[in-house]
């Protein structure tokens, strides 16, 4: 029988990213994904005849410079299309940030230097986060005389702590570009932002990615072309049942047919509850790491509706900033709407109202729809996974879908007309097709105790686990959510140092 | 200076504005080590928040803060107070959750007691108890060298308020300081969790870390529960006591401690502003027109106040002050009631009485009233904290009446339709409310006052927002003591990491202003 030196669980970003740094170092690598298309989040589907979208996510976040330019995903056949704006219509008014910072701060007036200082500290905190990832910090020897956190702190620790709303306020005096970032940042989340610990989210940022041409599918198959060049196996269709653990160490994975496969390493990318109480049996974990894992917090909040347009959306901003189109465009009323959301997110209701995230991906890459017509999706934040009053029956189903016509008619006036289908994607459908606990897409509750340095746990460093061989570098592993690929990448590294210790000796 | 304003020259070393407990604390320890001291206060009595006022006729009640937990031993120790009158007629109050169904848990500060209560509910959650209770105290214990310095030189050593550093500072052990951390960057809900499974249990235990409108659910609040065990209350650690005649008592005796002591304590004299020379502090001046000279100037009156009325507009707050453009959204208040005779609390034993009596009808209920606080609006489930002064402390009621006081930590500072419109809605709510509770309570009542967060505002001043917890528990007393003017100190009680009676904060600043004007004194020479 073939044995290979790791197995990837999941051929998401993550697992694709991983496994391209584990083949290109020359380990024997397979790639297992359950579905019979590879992409994980990344992907694309033609949701009516003619029209396709990326059903979880427009956009995912940036992917660093150093990952990028290793995987080179132009090459391999992805072309990535930033968004040049986003637009926030709110009670305060209409506003708009450049993705051009010169251009950013000219059109924000006197608030514009702030948001431009701003935008630079959070881009220096994901530089550092990216040159974290890329090195691993030593494991020292532990000594009485100077106590050492086990955790190793990531950059961007400093946010954690406060509210966002008093961390923006901190910056910025204008009350509708503060609502307008805390939307950019908290869409397709519920998460309130007077709590302290919310500041976090600021990093975080829903896109950055830029919009690959044909969908999120296309970046999929370039990150798959990729690491099949470099030689790694990507089996599809393969639904792993179990992972196999000898005395606390990994052996392999069995398949749902039955089939075995020998590994010396496994690196998951599912989240951990998945990882953790799905694929390894009860018997194989210390009770403590049970415990812990069933503690581990997740916080679903996400619903997507998609829609076919007969020709594209008039928004009422178009006049005064066309290129706003492009981006996203936040519908919130207010901060206290946001906290709103969440109150009705703890309680497990489905309110009339909820923040949504319009966008027309059509207008970039105009090969999603047929000629002259549209693609447009909305984004619905504060949607619980499970409802208080039942399950997720047509009925839920269709007043969400109101909630997004609603706002999309507040943007753009006399677009529900020109809708010709909608599909719905509930935090139940991210669960269950996607495989992400509570359809959470970030991988778990955003807390500072399940951040950065925390995430998942203080002790689990770099993504190993208490299980010798098993690795954890999917949404749930530091530093997701806030770049694409990292947490694959960061473990990747960690199991290749690893081995080679293990070689020299 | 205009040669029309009257000066007073009396050779102060120091002015002390505000006559609360940090402000006579503070008083008191600078004229203790020969300095001219005058403490100047608006109003004719002295104590601000720790007040206890007359309800109705031959019945008194604590008007604000009214339950001791934090007051400094090393104040009690220097200035012997127990011989000089202060006297706690309780000081282990137990924290009882009460549960509509009757089911009430009785957590008593002694520890057997609480682990069999609790083994009622649960055995394993008994077991996690006595392992909970051990780390946490002894782990509080540990961090008294950064909460209650014994001197200037440990509250001005400053550690940069992360968690690194002051394990650095303070040499903790690898396991403390994994616990630091922890407590610092979890809520109170998620560090419980780890440990306990009943929700009663949980929400009782949680309920220690709504000082100041913060919510379990906030990130960095388990810090808080730390906070607290970190505290003691007449020689025990992590009680919750109650002085004889309230805190108006205490009050009191401080004024009288700090007279003896040879402080001048001049009440009715309300100060408008600080007088500056070169950016330094140089004096006060008085509404009356009068500029009183010293080179020393502590303020025990609320950070807002200070910097928003005192000094002038460019000398600004630094540090872990919150910017006056933030003001707190949420706010406590307080409801009195004065009965005939004890409220008829179900199931409750006359030791239970004595205690806190924490009313949160489901394990959410905190978080929920916290979030519609934020939002502007009167929590539906009110959470309360109530407690019956009288029982322990005859002194307060000649009557044979008996107080029910019910503190209620999450209200919106300022709801929809202002606080004149809420105060009977407030009341009838909380009333209601402890009727399921306490059948035929509404029979009893003799009188009742309700002190909404406006009327506190009036009284008091206004709260600043203190949502930068994590910095405020982290950081050095120093941080929050010195202003940016030289000369010029805080004493009051946001020098403190949370809102609570205290002192320590008057302690420390007269020491950090002894030591400074020492040092100063020897550059000049």
């Amino acid at each position: 029988m073939e044995r290979y030196d790791a197995a990837v669980i999941g051929a998401g970003p993550d697992g694709l990213i991983a496994a391209h740094r584990l083949a290109s170092a020359g380990l024997k690598v397979l790639v297992l994904e359950r579905h019979e298309f590879a992409g994980g989040r990344a992907i694309s589907r033609e949701f009516h005849p003619g029209f396709r979208a990326s059903p979880y996510a427009d956009e995912l976040p940036a992917i660093p410079q150093d990952i990028f330019s290793q995987l080179d995903p132009p090459r391999h056949g992805a072309i990535l299309m930033p968004a040049p704006a986003s637009a926030c219509l709110s009670d305060a008014g209409t506003t708009v940030l450049y993705a051009d910072l010169a251009r950013r701060a000219r059109a924000a007036g006197p608030v514009g230097q702030a948001l431009v200082g701003l935008q630079r500290d959070i881009d220096g905190a994901h530089k550092a986060m990216a040159s974290r990832v890329r090195e691993l910090a030593p494991d020292q020897p532990r000594s009485f005389l100077r106590p050492k956190l086990q955790r190793l702190p990531w950059p961007g620790e400093e946010w954690s702590g406060k509210p966002l709303a008093d961390a923006l306020a901190e910056r910025l005096s204008d009350s509708a570009f503060k609502l307008h970032l805390a939307a950019h940042v908290l869409s397709g989340t519920a998460a309130s932002p007077y709590l302290m610990g919310t500041a976090l989210h600021v990093l975080k940022g829903h896109e950055g990615s830029g919009l690959p041409r044909g969908g999120l599918g296309t970046l999929a198959q370039a990150l798959l072309h990729a690491a099949r060049s470099a030689g790694a196996v990507v089996r599809l269709g393969a639904d792993i049942a179990s992972i196999r653990i000898d005395h606390g160490k990994v052996t392999g994975l069995v398949l749902t047919g039955g089939e075995e496969i020998q590994s010396r390493t496994v690196l998951s990318t599912l989240d951990l509850k998945r990882t953790f109480l799905g694929l390894i049996a009860w018997s194989d974990l210390p009770e403590a790491v049970q415990r812990r894992v069933t503690q581990f917090r997740m916080a679903g909040g996400r619903a997507r509706v998609l829609f076919a347009l007969d020709a594209p959306p008039e928004f009422v901003f178009a006049g005064a900033a066309p290129e706003a189109a492009l981006g996203s465009v936040h519908m919130v009323t207010s901060l206290d709407a946001l906290s709103r959301s969440h109150d009705s997110w703890r309680a497990g209701l489905l309110p009339d109202v909820l923040p949504v995230t319009l966008r027309v991906p059509s207008l970039l890459d105009p090969m999603l729809a047929p000629i002259g017509k549209a693609v447009m999706t909305a984004t619905i934040s504060g949607v619980p996974s499970t409802l208080v009053d039942g399950d997720w029956n047509k009925e839920k189903r269709t007043s969400l879908a109101k909630i997004a016509v609603a706002a999309a008619e507040r943007a753009a006036p006399g677009v529900s007309g020109r809708m010709l289908a909608a599909a719905i994607i509930t935090p139940r459908e991210i669960e269950t097709e996607l495989g992400l606990t509570e359809g959470d897409f970030d991988g778990g509750d955003l807390s500072s105790d399940q951040a950065l340095g925390f995430r998942p746990f203080p002790d689990w460093r770099d993504g190993r686990t208490p299980l010798r061989g098993v690795y954890l570098g999917g949404p749930s592993a530091a530093p997701s959510p806030f770049l694409l690929g990292t947490a694959g990448a960061h473990a990747a590294t960690r199991l290749l140092a690893d081995l080679k210790i293990r070689r020299a000796r | 200076m205009n040669a029309a304003v009257p000066v007073e020259h009396e050779g102060w070393d120091a002015i002390v504005i505000g006559g609360g407990i940090g402000g006579l604390i503070a008083a008191a320890y600078l004229a203790r080590w020969r300095k001219r001291v005058l403490l100047l206060e608006a109003r004719e009595t002295f104590g601000g928040r720790a007040e206890t006022n007359v309800l109705i006729e031959g019945v008194s009640a604590p008007v604000a803060a009214e339950i001791v937990y934090a007051l400094d031993p090393q104040v009690i120790r220097d200035f012997k107070l127990y011989q000089r009158g202060l006297r706690y007629v309780e000081r282990a109050m137990p924290l009882v959750a009460l549960h509509p169904s009757g089911r009430h848990l009785e957590l008593s500060h002694e520890f057997f007691a609480a682990r069999s209560a609790i083994r009622k509910e649960s055995v394993a959650d008994a077991r996690a108890y006595i392992h909970f209770r051990r780390e946490l105290f002894a782990f509080a214990r540990r961090m008294r060298p950064l909460w209650a310095p014994p001197n200037a030189w440990m509250a001005r050593r400053n550690p940069g308020g992360s968690v690194a550093s002051i394990s650095q500072e303070f040499a903790l052990s690898s396991a403390d300081t994994e616990r630091l951390d922890r407590a610092a960057h979890s809520s109170a809900d998620a560090y419980l969790e780890r440990w306990f499974d009943t929700d009663a249990l949980k929400t009782a235990l949680a309920f220690d870390a709504t000082i100041d409108g913060v919510g379990p659910e906030e990130s960095s609040s388990a810090l808080m529960l730390v906070w607290r065990a970190a505290q003691e209350c007449d020689g025990t650690q992590g009680a919750a006591g109650q002085v004889e005649g309230g805190p108006g008592a205490l009050a009191k005796a401080l004024a009288t401690v700090a007279r003896e002591e040879g402080a001048t304590l001049r009440p009715m004299s309300h100060v408008v502003g600080i007088v500056l020379t070169k950016g330094k502090a140089a004096g006060v001046t008085l509404d009356n027109g009068m500029t009183i000279n010293a080179p020393i100037v502590l303020s025990s009156l609320s950070a807002s106040q200070t910097f928003g009325s005192l000094l002038p507009a460019d000398a600004q707050p630094f540090g872990t002050l919150a910017s006056p453009d933030m003001p707190a959204r949420v706010a406590s208040a307080k409801v009195l009631v004065a009965l005939n005779g004890l409220p008829p609390f179900a199931g409750l034993s006359r030791h239970a009485l004595r205690g806190r009596l924490v009313v949160a009808e489901r394990p959410e209920s905190v978080s929920e009233a916290k979030s519609a606080s934020l939002l502007g609006i009167l929590p539906e489930n009110l959470v309360v904290e109530a407690t019956i002064p009288t029982i322990a402390d005859p002194s307060l009621s000649q009557s044979g009446l008996h107080v029910l006081s019910l503190r209620i930590p999450y209200l919106p500072a300022h709801p929809q339709a202002g606080w004149t419109a809420n105060r009977d809605v407030l009341q009838k709510r909380v009333l209601s409310m402890l009727e399921v509770y306490a059948p035929g309570l509404s029979d009893r009542i003799v009188a009742s006052a309700v002190l909404t967060p406006e009327d506190f505002r009036v009284r008091y001043g206004a709260a600043h927002g203190r949502s930068n917890l994590l910095e405020r528990l982290l950081q050095p007393y120093e941080t929050r003591i010195r202003t940016p003017v030289e000369g010029f100190y805080l004493c009051g009680a946001d020098a403190e990491p949370a809102d609570a009676i205290s002192g320590r904060s008057g302690r420390i600043a007269a020491m950090i202003a002894l030591a400074e004007t020492r040092d100063a004194g020897r550059t000049l020479s």
